[in-house]
């Protein structure tokens, strides 16, 4: 059975009434799963994942060609966030986006059953993960939901996933969380935000934020280096990173303080210094509505791009200087990532799948009706 | 950098025309944004926030009202003993009447209500870690003089200045050793010297009551300021236009409006509705302790309900005067009796698991119900209804992370 979506043939995005009362039944039934299954093997490569919104409503994980061709889906019974990757392994494990409990873990190269395993008791996930050099270890960005206290979470990949621990992440609310070249570091996003799942979405603690940019022991958990912001800035929530080639790691920030005293948004910082944010001619955080939703570097290091969909524009940052070399529009753009010869791929909730290269060109586009692609987009 | 101009432009033309296209065959739309945000702020936003300002004027004075019949003697005469109860109803009505102006704009969370933290500073919630109690246990033990004064409060946190707050003041709740907070009980059985101490620490607690009221009179009076003042933000969103700092454009301003409506449906779904309904799944706070539960907004002072009651009339008005209905193509014409059923449902709730008055008890919709409506209406509004009006609203900017 293969199922292939191609923008000619999709159906309409339009919702009928059966899709409308399907989805108010399953309204209530959205935290814990039946058990996806994989739809469909298929022998072309798959280029890139990424979560999303299907054209009837339900989520999936889905498993794109380099042209955009979907080539196989992974159904989730709610809204899904990041992809870890190993790619040696082909392991990939999606995340329910916080303050979801489950994650769902398959296999990029083959169409093998894909598995789920749920956060502990007393534990939810804030979307993101990364995998042990070896892909034996997943490392998970979690709550501790009584303490408001962020840890990684640590799965044994062998053993089917099992949590055989868990570090501090030395903040509150760590959203993404990379593992640096060395093998060794982990980067950890502490967005400073706390939440719990029965207040649902909602940010408990804005009043006393304190996000911070954490290098950590990737084996004992400790502590190698914790940047923070600082007071003027402590609004401004750390929480999707990127590593550049010479290890410094990008941030891209959410403001949740005053509009009208929006900062800049990307910055940067290695295990030795501080951050700094990047200080375009223009200030350029008011107008990307202080929200940054995706960072990624392309494969060389050189370049990195930021998705604003508040303001439907993509950002890209040359590492070198931290100069701003182009604000590229693309209405609802979010994920981003990195491809060879400082090339990106972006994707937009209103369907759109984009190659373009910052400064000159787009180098093909396409929609594909009726899907609205998440937040992140990953290069297999 | 040309092709991609060329790209954009030809995809910003196509965008205009299928929105023209859905738009047109339609009467009686609003075809212009300006038009339609210019009638929602002069109906529902401006009223709804001087609503706001003059219900909370009411609070301190019933706060005093009550605190001066309110002196903690056991041996209370009967008259005083009355007079008190009429006192603490009068206060309980003011309290409500803020909440209900409360819930009716609370869901505008852009512009004002988005500056200088003045949201969570109106209504620190949900609380589900406690942090009201425990600040204000805190300052009711140390009892500093010196936030009594005015405007001190407003420097302080967030938790300690709104409403959530003043509930915590007039009806305190259990404290973690069972006992309560200050209680006209405790004080049949204390000591003289303990007595003394408790009247000193009613005095104070009524006092920063009073503060708490008057610093969310002053916080109402600033938020309402902050809309019509000359330049302020009805001004703004009325002025969208492509060198506006804000909004490059009216769809850009009725933008805010849509996801106002978008995020106020799931806040109170997420939030009030959901979380109780029977064999939904939740994953509880284990060592939470009884006080830190999550529960709805001001349970103790019997305000949920108001504050329910005036979010979903609130957020119909916001509907209705977005009048996208209107724009819908003829095939999507059903969604207009599949919406007026789904907003009766969320209508007729009280938010307490009950009916509206008006409604007949056995015609309540059950939370499920609610819940899914909300889902549905929100599928509807941001997926389609949204879109046939030109104001196209992102999955990625509505509710990212």
């Amino acid at each position: 059975m293969r199922q292939v979506f191609q923008s000619a043939s999709m159906s309409s995005m339009a919702i009928d009434r059966r899709t409308v009362l399907l989805g108010t039944l399953s309204a209530i039934a959205l935290a814990r799963f039946g058990g996806p299954t994989a739809i469909a093997a298929d022998t072309l490569q798959a280029a890139f994942v990424s979560a999303a919104r299907m054209p009837d409503g339900s989520y999936a994980i889905l498993l794109l060609a380099a042209d955009g061709n979907v080539l196989r889906q992974v159904p989730l019974n709610a809204r899904g966030h990041d992809i870890a990757l190993h790619r040696a392994t082909g392991r990939a494990v999606a995340f329910a986006r916080r303050p979801g409990t489950f994650a769902v873990a398959f296999d990029s190269a083959s169409a093998r059953e894909p598995a789920v395993f749920n956060a502990i008791e007393g534990r939810h996930f804030y979307g993101h993960g990364a995998f042990s050099s070896d892909g034996r270890l997943l490392y998970v960005s979690e709550n501790d939901i009584a303490n408001g206290r962020g840890v990684i979470g640590l799965y044994d990949v062998d053993a089917g996933y099992k949590r055989i621990g868990e570090h501090p992440s030395h903040g509150v609310g760590p959203h993404e969380i990379i593992l640096l070249s060395d093998g060794r570091t982990l980067a950890i996003a502490n967005g400073g935000i706390d939440t719990v799942p029965e207040a649902g979405r909602a940010m408990l603690n804005l009043d006393e934020m304190q996000p911070n940019l954490a290098f950590a022991d990737a084996e004992s958990g400790a502590l190698i280096a914790r940047h923070e912001l600082s007071a003027d800035l402590n609004r401004l929530s750390i929480r999707h990173i990127a590593a550049d080639a010479n290890g410094a790691v990008w941030f891209g920030g959410q403001w949740e303080g005053d509009p009208e005293a929006t900062p800049e948004l990307i910055g940067r910082a290695t295990r030795d210094t501080p951050i700094r944010l990047i200080a375009p001619a223009t200030a350029l955080g008011g107008d990307l509505k202080g929200y940054i939703g995706s960072v990624a570097v392309a494969c060389d290091g050189g370049m990195i791009a930021a998705s604003a969909p508040k303001a439907g524009r993509i950002i890209y940052v040359n590492t070198a200087d931290g100069a701003v070399v182009d604000n590229s529009p693309l209405p609802d753009g979010c994920g981003v990532a990195g491809e060879e010869h400082a090339r990106f791929c972006v994707t937009s909730g209103l369907g759109a799948f984009r190659h373009e290269a910052p400064g000159t060109r787009i180098l093909s586009e396409r929609v594909l009706e009726g899907i609205a692609f998440d937040n992140h987009l990953r290069r297999l | 950098m040309g092709a991609r101009a060329q790209v954009w432009k030809q995809a910003c033309f196509c965008a205009a025309l299928v929105v023209c296209c859905l738009a047109g065959p339609a009467s009686g739309a609003i075809s212009d944004n300006t038009q339609r945000v210019s009638n929602i702020l002069e109906k529902l936003v401006i009223p709804g926030f001087e609503r706001l300002e003059s219900s909370a004027a009411q609070l301190a004075p019933a706060v005093r009202g009550w605190c001066a019949t309110h002196n903690g003697a056991a041996d209370k005469k009967k008259s005083a003993a009355k007079a008190e109860k009429k006192a603490f109803a009068a206060l309980t009505a003011a309290f409500r009447e803020t909440a209900s102006a409360w819930g009716g704009v609370e869901f505008l969370r852009f512009g004002p209500l988005a500056a200088k933290g003045r949201r969570e500073r109106f209504a620190f919630w949900p609380d589900p870690r406690g942090v009201v109690a425990r600040q204000l246990r805190q300052i009711l033990a140390a009892k500093n003089p010196a936030l009594l004064e005015s405007g001190a409060l407003a420097k302080q946190s967030a938790a300690v200045q709104g409403l959530p707050a003043l509930e915590f003041l007039i009806v305190p709740p259990e404290d973690p050793s069972g006992k309560k907070a200050a209680s006209t009980q405790s004080r049949e059985q204390a000591d003289e010297k303990q007595a003394a101490a408790d009247a000193e620490g009613e005095v104070y607690r009524c006092q920063l009551a009073g503060a708490v009221a008057d610093n969310l009179a002053a916080l109402a009076h600033e938020i309402r300021e902050a809309w019509t003042q000359d330049g302020g933000y009805r001004q703004i969103m009325l002025e969208a236009g492509p060198d506006h700092k804000i909004y490059k454009s009216d769809a850009e301003s009725a933008g805010d409006l849509v996801r106002s409506l978008l995020t106020g449906l799931q806040v109170i779904s997420e939030t009030q509705v959901k979380p109780r309904v029977r064999g939904a799944p939740t994953q509880t706070v284990k060592s939470a302790k009884p006080e830190k539960k999550p529960s709805g907004p001001f349970v103790r002072i019997k305000a949920e309900s108001a504050y329910f009651v005036g979010a979903t009339r609130g957020l119909k008005a916001l509907y209705d005067g977005l009048d996208m209905e209107a724009s819908l193509a003829p095939d999507k014409q059903w969604m207009k009796s599949w919406a007026a059923g789904a907003w009766r449902a969320i209508l007729w709730s009280d938010g307490v698991g009950g009916a509206v008055k008006g409604v007949h008890a056995g015609a309540a919709p059950s939370r499920r119900e609610v819940a899914g409506r909300i889902n549905g209406l929100r599928q509807l509004i941001g997926r389609e209804m949204a879109n046939a009006a030109g104001i196209p609203i992102g999955f990625n900017e509505l509710d990212g992370d």
